[in-house]
């Protein structure tokens, strides 16, 4: 079956098979294979995209659920040759070691903070908790969460 | 690339109206063809992946409008059932009329199922440890289920058979889930776990009259077989208790009333020392609030 999406802000048409995830399509057809396959039973968080800027298991997704949808993977983050301040955030912190679960670290925080900067500490502790690390102790990556969340707020005014 | 990432699917329809539903249903005679319904498909999906489910041919239930917003009838909030965890607890009508409902769908999992999860999925899936059965069994909430030539209301109390035996039959789709709110209301809810689904549940629903406790309802699940709805408890049991040791006598008693599981959380005596801690702690709350309120 065919299904059409934009990825990373750029339309897309696919053929692919009716039961493929939105995780296969994005490694093996798209080439974009920051989401990686772990647990494969959505718990870990390492293949995190956002779908209509909501956050999702990409490996239990099919891809023609994702008709219509926008989709945003790691490699879309960066503009005009700068680095998303998440990104930044997670370079400044040391917020990875094996890298494996960082680009879905990451994707869950753009999705925390665009929808609000006004969380807690626990808050984003909590939200950040779905997606596991193996490496880090979890520190580096909550404060690198709490400085990108202050950041934008400190930008956008609020407290 | 390893894991199971193509599905075995052979057919996705996508019906726009319920009548479509059944209407597939009653075309196809193929005793091999095996429908199976889904929304956000987190539930069946993964079991699919795992070889539990014949998911060759799904039914996408997401473009049928009927199942889809929530909406304020006097007393009752009703829910699309293809609602996602995530529209219910950021519905600005939820946080008004069922905040605590709000705050059962916005603990689940992680935040990603709750992206795509929806309400509907959730209780036709029948897991023993869902997140919300004890809520909306102890609410007194009820489903609206189309079943090919219309309607019919069933209460969330006796839904479940067993685990993951939900009582639908072929073709029948939970479209609305009927919550009871109103500001004379009280509902607490206990949720206790290690891993992202909880070990138990319990919630506690108390309706008032002025100052009187009219009614009282108390549903645990999670550590037990279904979502079960206690006999001992109503509100002359919640009226009668006079301190914490009343408290403790009265969730003693209640715990005795269910049927544990027997699985990963461990065995049922364990099950029945953590269902009277944490139907204690639900109670104590639910009464502390109904005495402010009644004060």
């Amino acid at each position: 079956m065919r299904t059409t999406c934009v990825v990373n802000a750029t339309g897309v048409d696919i053929e692919h098979e009716a039961g493929e995830t939105l995780l296969s399509v994005l490694r093996a057809r798209l080439g974009l294979t920051g989401a990686k396959l772990s647990c494969d039973m959505q718990v870990c968080g390492v293949c995190t995209v956002l779908v209509d800027d909501l956050p999702v298991s990409s490996c239990t997704l099919l891809f023609a659920d994702c008709a219509g949808g926008r989709i945003r993977t790691v490699e879309g983050l960066a503009a005009d040759g700068k680095l998303h301040p998440v990104q930044k955030a997670f370079l400044s912190y040391n917020a990875f070691q094996c890298g494996y679960c960082t680009p879905g670290q990451i994707m869950t925080c753009v999705a925390l903070l665009e929808h609000g900067t006004h969380f807690t500490y626990e808050q984003v502790t909590e939200y950040l908790s779905g997606t596991l690390c193996r490496c880090t102790g979890y520190l580096p990556i909550r404060a690198a969460a709490e400085a990108a969340r202050s950041t934008a707020a400190t930008t956008s005014g609020e407290k | 690339m390893n894991g199971n990432q193509i599905l075995e699917v052979e057919s996705i329809y996508r019906p726009s109206s319920l009548p479509e539903v059944s209407e597939l249903f009653s075309q196809v005679r193929n005793p091999d063809i095996e429908f199976a319904l889904y929304a956000g498909g987190t539930e069946l999906l993964q079991a699919a992946k795992l070889g539990f489910v014949d998911a060759r041919h799904l039914v996408d239930l997401k473009g049928i409008d009927k199942l889809h917003g929530t909406v304020l009838d006097t007393d009752e909030l009703i829910i699309g059932a293809t609602s996602t965890y995530h529209e219910v607890c950021s519905s600005a009508q939820v946080r008004r009329s069922a905040p605590a409902f709000g705050t059962v769908c916005a603990q689940i999992a992680n935040p990603r199922v709750r992206s795509v999860g929806t309400l509907g999925g959730n209780l036709c899936f029948g897991d023993p440890h869902s997140d919300l059965a004890s809520f909306v069994v102890a609410c007194g909430a009820t489903v609206e289920i189309w079943r090919g030539d219309g309607f019919i209301s069933r209460p969330l109390d006796g839904f479940w058979s067993g685990p993951y035996q939900a009582e639908l039959g072929p073709g029948d789709v939970v479209t609305t889930v009927h919550l009871p709110v109103g500001p004379d209301v009280v509902v607490e809810h206990t949720r206790h776990g290690v891993r992202e689904r909880p070990s138990v549940t319990c919630t506690c629903f108390v309706r008032l009259e002025g100052q009187n406790t009219c009614e009282a309802r108390l549903a645990l699940a999670g550590a037990t077989i279904v979502p079960s709805l206690s006999v001992a408890f109503d509100a002359c049991a919640l009226d009668s208790i006079e301190d914490s040791v009343g408290i403790d006598e009265l969730a003693h008693t209640v715990a005795t009333e269910f049927q544990y599981s027997e699985d990963l959380d461990g065995p049922a005596e364990f099950k029945k020392q953590l269902a009277a801690t944490t139907i204690g702690r639900t109670v104590e709350r639910s009464r502390r609030r109904v005495c402010e309120r009644q004060s």
